[in-house]
């Protein structure tokens, strides 16, 4: 089993990244995790990023975010470093939420059918706000899958 | 002729551990709680062996040799100045009764009206001192016990520093044991990753173990304690406690 160590902005990308590592190769396993909160701290180590994926492979996910570009973005980040082979770079168009609300079943189930799921969710401008929007409408008919009773917000709902 | 020793306890038959007896005995235990110092009277005086909780921390300062004293004080002041806002000058007195306080002056825009006695210092102030006198005496072992508590963040991160200069240039360098949860602490890349113990709780209890080879790689790419270890004490299940 290979650990692969897993660089995030925050819990949300961190949890979608164990499952893009789970879901990969059966030899490979999640190791490290590195999150600091938002794109900042991961841009701040670059250097260490690619020091480590030189001993051990790492998987960077992070956000497009207003960026125009995905190559574009890896490139200004390693700033002519050059980039290790173990030093996996995803980058998330434009935002992990995009790649959440792609997942038409998983989303029904968790927010209940009220609410409109894109069908191009890589084409919004601010997924977050979606999916935020679509889990403030999603209280009162919600298919019960949710592990708990709040929304996204983490607002308790109202009966 | 005067007996000393029975036929069952001789007095020489421990002398090969008493070395080691010498040393756990020596060791210092420091986890000062504020309110028990500054709420002495009305509390009352039951206080365990070795005073871990610093309610004799004023009596210990009192005898120490005033050369001692004086000394580590003035260095405690120096380091207070910086570290606490408005802070000025450190005294140490004894009261119409006898009772040795510390006292501190604060700039105030009265003058003279910013004299203070430590119950009024904040808990992060007399934590600091209780640290900082520690660090300055003894050459046993020292026991530190989350020195980050009721810390400023910006004075938390420097503690890692503060235990190196402690050390620096004396002759008994000084184990010292920490025991933290603090980011900032461990945040800093000069901690020696050799040096760290990591306390994972498990069915059968807690397992304590070292740094293994995956950690010992990113710390060797210049991450932090705070960075690669700490995230392993995460409570699995803590980002569910905001919905109970």
């Amino acid at each position: 089993m290979t650990p692969v160590a897993l660089a995030t902005e925050d819990e949300l990308r961190e949890a979608v990244g164990r499952r893009l590592l789970a879901g990969a190769l059966h030899h490979l396993h999640v190791g490290l995790l590195f999150r600091k909160g938002g794109s900042g701290y991961l841009r701040s180590r670059v250097d260490n990023w690619c020091a480590l994926a030189k001993r051990q492979p790492l998987l960077l996910l992070t956000d497009l975010d207003r960026e125009h570009c995905a190559s574009a973005l890896i490139q200004n980040w390693l700033g002519g470093r050059d980039q290790p082979e173990d030093l996996v770079l995803r980058i998330a168009v434009r935002e992990v939420e995009a790649w959440l609300l792609a997942d038409h079943e998983a989303m029904q189930h968790l927010l209940g059918k009220k609410g409109q799921l894109p069908i191009d969710p890589d084409a919004l401008k601010d997924p977050k706000q979606r999916l935020l929007q679509l889990a403030k409408t999603a209280r009162s008919d919600r298919a019960g899958g949710a592990p708990d009773q709040r929304d996204a917000q983490g607002l308790r709902a109202r009966p | 002729m005067l007996l000393t020793q029975t036929h069952l306890e001789q007095i020489q038959a421990n002398a090969g551990f008493r070395a080691l007896a010498d040393f756990f005995g020596s060791t210092t235990y420091l986890h000062l709680v504020p309110q028990l110092l500054k709420y002495a009277d009305k509390i009352g005086g039951q206080r365990l062996e070795d005073d871990p909780y610093g309610q004799g921390f004023l009596e210990r300062i009192a005898k120490t040799p005033e050369k001692t004293r004086n000394a580590r004080l003035r260095k405690i002041e120096k380091f207070l100045t910086l570290a606490v806002p408005q802070f000025k000058e450190l005294r140490f007195e004894a009261d119409e009764r006898g009772h040795p306080h510390l006292k501190a002056l604060f700039t105030h825009h009265r003058p003279n009206a910013g004299w203070q006695s430590e119950e009024h210092f904040s808990d992060g102030t007399l934590r600091l001192m209780g640290l900082l006198w520690s660090l300055l005496g003894g050459d046993s072992m020292l026991l530190l016990e989350e020195p980050e508590i009721s810390l400023n963040d910006e004075i938390v991160k420097q503690i890692p520093l503060m235990l190196h200069r402690a050390q620096h240039g004396r002759k008994a360098q000084r184990q010292i044991l920490i025991s933290t949860h603090s980011v900032s602490l461990l945040d800093n890349t000069g901690i020696d990753g050799r040096g760290v113990i990591l306390l994972e709780a498990g069915s059968e209890g807690s397992t304590a173990r070292t740094v293994d080879q995956e950690e010992t790689q990113a710390l060797e790419s210049g991450l932090s304690v705070a960075e690669v270890v700490l995230p392993k004490a995460r409570p699995k299940f803590a980002h569910r406690l905001g919905s109970l």
